[in-house]
């Protein structure tokens, strides 16, 4: 462990899991994890919102769990494993929560979404058959400017039903 | 894009509780404590925190659980996520009103990033869980490399932002003595909106005696420069039977005894005028709530 002022230039290797990949990343100490997904990884679909844990356009899963990428320092994810919205497709099949979005027609900018489907995937993993309330409870701090929670909603119910067990 | 950079700093990872307590101790002021960063990650961003040197400790793998048993009550590591807290059957079972707390706290991002220990040292007159622990009769137990030491919860907060641990310590448990389940408890949060923080908070814990209040503890929040503890109204309530005359007598006291501010939540007038409503609704949600079986 580096210790000297001096070295707050000095790159940290962090090593974990992306989408299933080890990776190895050197990474500066006020760099975020939103940043190294996108600049270091070219995995520009984590959208950058706010930047201040406001919208939840940046969610991502570690090691399961919902949490915001922008908010998140690179440097403290050795070991961990993230997923991001890129990691949820087989290939070109797409996810259930996914393939609700496009039936049902969630998304209007599609600026929100990566962070809505990474949401609604982690809360279908814990409750496979949520109410709306529960939905809605859970994807309250997604922010969509196109105002459309309805169809949005609608698509994690429809997604409830057919996901895997 | 305005985009929010985070200003450069030295990060340093202890792997241990003991490596962050004689790092913390090394460098005292200097430093900032990062915990699930969902607020000192933000501050830095905007300019109103500058640490040079920044201590992680999330990653720590100390004071991270929450633990319960029927003679010491419950202990809270301080590390512990707050969506550990709303996830622990315990909590729900034996502090309900914790788990209320932890449900509307915030979206579920937070919920797993932020610590119950940062929510405290933080500080803030607004932080939500600090009138429902100080109606617990909670205590925190600091350490530093010369030991630990216990405080009443209530002789932690100094000011906004502001606490008596000294720059050597990090905050470890918060411990709550057991709470008899015939005890009624309730927290009522009034924000613009749910995202927000509160304007007011209140959070009362009390038992029913033959249909008369004993030991009632109340807490306001975002009311003055600490959470505050209500004394003469709990003392006012003792004995008395829970009908609407007592209530009403007692929501009158609180708008005395509080010293709110005007800020971008809301005013000093405002906060004064439903500080009595804020009141009456926790003791009603404490009332429904049947007691813990």
């Amino acid at each position: 462990m580096s210790e000297r002022p001096e070295d707050r230039n000095e790159k940290i290797a962090v090593r974990f899991q992306v989408n299933g990949e080890p990776t190895e990343l050197l990474v500066s100490a006020n760099e975020t994890l939103l940043s190294a997904l996108r600049n270091q990884l070219g995995l520009t679909g984590t959208k950058y919102g706010c930047g201040t844990g406001d919208c939840c356009a940046c969610t991502v899963s570690v090691n399961g769990r919902a949490i915001l990428s922008c908010l998140s320092l690179a440097a403290e994810l050795e070991g961990e494993n993230v997923t991001t919205v890129e990691g949820l497709s087989d290939g070109s099949k797409l996810n259930p929560v996914q393939a609700s979005f496009a039936e049902l027609g969630a998304v209007q900018c599609g600026f929100c979404t990566p962070g809505m489907i990474m949401t609604i995937n982690a809360l279908l993993a814990e409750n496979p058959d949520p109410s709306e309330q529960e939905v809605r409870h859970y994807l309250r701090g997604n922010l969509c400017r196109c105002t459309g929670y309805v169809k949005i909603v609608d698509a994690a119910l429809a997604a409830a039903g057919t996901m895997e067990a | 894009m305005s985009t929010r950079v985070l200003p450069e700093f030295l990060l340093l990872r202890p792997d241990t509780f003991d490596e962050a307590l004689s790092l913390v101790d090394r460098y005292r002021d200097k430093a900032e404590v990062l915990a699930g960063g969902t607020d000192l990650l933000v501050n830095m961003k905007c300019g109103t925190a500058t640490p040079s040197i920044v201590i992680g400790i999330g990653k720590v793998d100390a004071f991270n659980r929450i633990e319960f048993d029927p003679e010491n009550g419950l202990a809270i590591g301080a590390l512990a996520s707050i969506r550990a807290l709303h996830d622990s059957p315990d909590v729900a079972r034996y502090y309900p009103v914790l788990r209320d707390v932890a449900h509307l706290f915030a979206n579920v991002q937070l919920l797993n990033m932020g610590t119950v220990g940062g929510n405290i040292c933080n500080a803030s007159p607004a932080g939500d869980f600090i009138p429902p622990l100080l109606s617990q009769n909670a205590h925190v137990v600091l350490g530093s490399a010369s030991g630990t030491r216990t405080l009443k919860l209530i002789d932690f907060f100094v000011g906004p932002g502001k606490t008596v641990r000294r720059p050597d310590e990090l905050l470890q448990t918060i411990t709550l003595p057991p709470l008899s389940t015939d005890y009624h408890s309730g927290f009522v949060r009034i924000t613009r909106t749910a995202e927000d923080l509160a304007k007011i908070s209140v959070a009362t814990v009390f038992s029913l005696r033959d249909g008369n209040f004993h030991d009632v503890r109340i807490s306001f929040g975002a009311v003055a420069p600490t959470v505050l503890r209500m004394p003469d109204i709990e003392a006012f309530l003792e004995g008395k039977p829970m009908d609407d005359q007592t209530i009403g007598e007692a929501t009158a006291m609180a708008a005395e005894r509080i010293s709110p501010i005007t800020d971008l939540r809301s005013t000093s007038d405002y906060r004064r005028k439903i500080a009595g409503a804020a009141l009456r609704q926790s003791i009603l949600a404490a009332v429904e709530r049947s007691p813990a079986q």
